[in-house]
C-alpha cells in the first residue's frame, strides 16, 4: 500500500471511528465501522460491529451477511450458517453465504441445493460454478465435475478452475489428449500451478508411449 | 497492508490422487497425475457489502451565490499608447552635490 492510499485508509477509519463516537447508537455508524475492520482484515473485530449494528436494527440484512462472512473466514462454520439462515428469506447473497458455510461443513447435498437457489437468481455467477467444481472434485463426482467445469468455461474461457475441473476429468478417464490439452492452457494462464505441469508431462507421455508401444512386426513379402 | 480479497479463501483438501494404473504404459507405479488444488472463495458475499450514508454526516448544502454574468462594455476610444518613464541614463543626468551648512549659533 502506498503512503498516499495508507492516509486515505487512515481518513476513512477516523471519519469511520468519529461517527461511531459521535452516535453510539447510530447501527449504519457500527456497519459502516465493521466493513472498514473487515477490509481490515479485523474478523474478530468486524464481527462485534456487525452484532452491534444488528442490536441496534435486527433487519439489517447486510450486517448479517457480514457476520456470516467473518465467521467463515474464523473456520466457525455452524455460527455462520446460523446467522446465514436468518438472512435466507429470498434468493441472494445470503443464500451463497448458506452454501458455503455448508460446504465448508461437508454437507455437499444440501450445499448443492443452496448453490442452485443462489444461481436461478444469479445464473452466471462464476464463483458458484467454481465452488462447485471444487465441492464435486472433492466428492469424486466426476460428471458433475465436467458438468460446471464446462459451464464456467464458456462464461470465462480463462478460469483455471474450469480448466483444472476439465483436467482432472481427462486425466481420470485416461484421455491423454484432451488432458495435454487442459494442462497445457493452465500452465500458460498459472505457471505456478506445478500439478499441471507434471499433469501435462504425464498426459504427453501416455500420448508417446502409444506411438512407441510394440506393435506386430509387419511381413514384408520376400521378392519372386 | 494485502488485499482483503485475497483473504477469503479457504483450501479444501485435495480430492484423493487420480487413479491411473496403468494408464501410461511403460512408466513407474510413482509417476501419476497429481491432484489439483481447489479452493471455497466467497467474494460474492463481500462485493454486497458497501458502506452507507450516515445520519450523521449528511453533506452540508453549499450554497453558489448565482453572479451575473455581464459583458464588459469595450472602451469607446482606441487605447492610447503611452510609453512608460524612462530613466536618465547616468552620463546624462546633471549632478549637483549639496553641502549642508553649518548654521553656528550665536553664543
Amino acid at each position: 500500500m502506498t503512503d498516499a492510499n495508507h492516509g486515505e485508509w487512515m481518513d476513512e477509519a477516523l471519519g469511520h471511528f468519529s461517527a461511531l463516537m459521535a452516535d453510539p447508537e447510530n447501527s449504519d455508524a457500527h456497519f459502516n465501522f465493521a466493513i472498514w475492520l473487515q477490509r481490515a482484515e479485523q474478523w474478530d473485530a468486524a464481527a462485534q460491529s456487525f452484532v452491534r449494528a444488528l442490536w441496534i436494527d435486527p433487519q439489517r440484512d447486510s450486517a448479517r451477511i457480514g457476520l456470516g462472512a467473518c465467521l467463515l473466514k474464523m473456520n466457525r462454520f455452524e455460527e455462520a450458517l446460523a446467522t446465514f439462515n436468518q438472512a435466507a428469506s429470498a434468493p441472494g447473497p445470503a443464500w451463497f453465504g448458506k452454501a458455503v458455510a455448508l460446504q465448508l461443513l461437508h454437507r455437499f447435498e444440501e450445499a448443492e441445493a443452496a448453490y442452485e437457489v443462489f444461481l436461478a437468481s444469479e445464473p452466471n455467477s462464476e464463483e458458484t460454478l467454481a465452488n462447485l467444481i471444487a465441492m464435486n472434485a472433492q466428492a469424486r463426482d466426476l460428471e458433475h465435475v465436467r458438468e460446471y467445469a464446462q459451464k464456467l468455461l464458456s462464461l470465462a474461457p480463462q478460469s483455471t478452475p474450469a480448466l483444472q475441473g476439465l483436467a482432472m476429468v481427462a486425466l481420470e478417464r485416461r484421455d491423454n489428449h484432451a488432458a495435454a490439452r487442459y494442462c497445457d492452457r493452465i500452465v500458460q494462464l498459472a505457471p505456478d500451478c506445478l500439478e499441471a505441469w507434471h499433469n501435462l508431462r504425464i498426459a504427453l507421455d501416455g500420448i508417446l508411449s502409444a506411438f512407441t508401444s510394440p506393435t506386430p512386426e509387419a511381413s514384408i513379402p520376400e521378392g519372386r | 497492508m494485502a488485499s482483503p480479497m485475497r483473504q477469503i479463501v479457504i483450501p479444501i483438501p485435495r480430492p484423493k490422487l487420480l487413479t491411473a494404473p496403468g494408464g501410461n504404459p511403460g512408466h513407474p507405479a510413482s509417476e501419476q497425475p497429481k491432484a489439483f488444488q481447489f479452493d471455497v472463495t466467497w467474494h460474492t458475499l463481500l462485493a454486497h457489502l458497501q458502506p452507507v450514508e450516515t445520519s450523521q454526516t449528511d453533506p452540508v448544502a453549499v450554497v453558489v451565490p448565482e453572479v451575473e454574468i455581464v459583458p464588459r462594455e469595450k472602451p469607446s476610444r482606441a487605447l492610447q499608447v503611452v510609453e512608460p518613464p524612462t530613466r536618465p541614463r547616468d552620463e546624462e543626468a546633471a549632478w549637483e552635490m549639496v553641502v549642508p551648512k553649518m548654521v553656528r549659533r550665536p553664543l
